[in-house]
């Protein structure tokens, strides 16, 4: 059994992670800390769930990841229904998150499939080893390191593409460097 | 290399001053990667968003833990016991 003690610990030290986790998923901050939010209150009404001894921080991870997805899907849905009006919003994703100098990264890994933007994030900023960003996704390590290296290409395409877009902005418009485009 | 590229990312408890070493680390292992993964896209490029990648999620991670969850979990201590244990 684990301690009432030892599991706030656990969860307050890794709050810091998962809000990161989440802005990196859904790029809006205010989504991201309902998102953790709900991941707190699963995980304690879930504690039986947890084996003491493996990594509690993987765990919450998992339960945050999850959620995500299916409001993910039920979004998509509303998508459909209110003619992409959320769809339009993640598009401005530097707008909603005030962290104005990573807008454009932001931008490219929300056009990333969601599945392949979970395991970049795990895998390259997270710092978890494939085989626990596997386990957190619930599929093949094979899996998330393919996912890994399309993410990768995929983001260096758009953001190589959107570079060249802006130089060409940049010089029909006389050498203004626009500070913001719309895909 | 999984090993290798997984403890080279960013770790959880991330600080500030670690992150030269990292980006070194980063590099060299650039530079180890099979030929075929080298061409396929500018090194360059890659580095820099794997770079920048982890720079936006540290960004985050270095925001702490806001008032509300700090809050959200003592009050969850104050319910008697955790789960339905």
């Amino acid at each position: 059994m684990t301690a009432p003690d030892d599991v706030r610990g656990a969860m307050l030290a890794a709050v810091p992670n998962l809000r990161a986790f989440a802005v990196s998923l859904c790029g809006d901050i205010d989504r991201a800390n309902d998102l953790v939010q709900e991941t707190l209150l699963r995980a304690w009404s879930h504690l039986e769930s947890f084996e003491p001894g493996t990594n509690m921080s993987a765990w919450l991870f998992t339960i945050l990841r999850n959620h995500f997805r299916t409001e993910y899907r039920k979004r998509r849905r509303e998508v459909e229904d209110v003619d992409g009006g959320y769809a339009e919003r993640l598009t401005t994703p530097e707008a909603q998150t005030g962290h104005i100098e990573f807008g454009e990264l932001r931008q490219a890994l929300l056009q990333l499939p969601p599945d392949q933007r979970e395991a970049l994030i795990l895998i390259g900023a997270s710092g978890f080893s494939y085989e626990e960003a596997a386990q957190i996704c619930d599929c093949a390590v094979g899996t998330i390191k393919s996912r890994v290296n399309r993410a990768r290409s995929k983001l260096a395409e758009i953001l190589t593409i959107e570079r060249v877009e802006e130089l060409e902005q940049a010089s029909e418009a006389g050498g203004d460097i626009p500070t913001s485009r719309v895909a | 290399m999984p090993q290798a590229e997984s403890r080279e990312a960013a770790s959880l408890d991330t600080q500030p001053g670690q992150e030269e070493s990292q980006e070194k680390k980063h590099v060299d292992r650039e530079k180890a990667l099979p030929p075929q993964e080298r061409g396929r896209l500018s090194q360059d490029i890659q580095r820099r968003i794997g770079l920048q990648l982890r720079a936006m999620y540290t960004d985050v991670v270095n925001e702490g833990v806001p008032d509300r969850f700090a809050e959200l979990i003592r009050r969850l201590d104050k319910h008697d016991k955790p789960g339905k244990q």
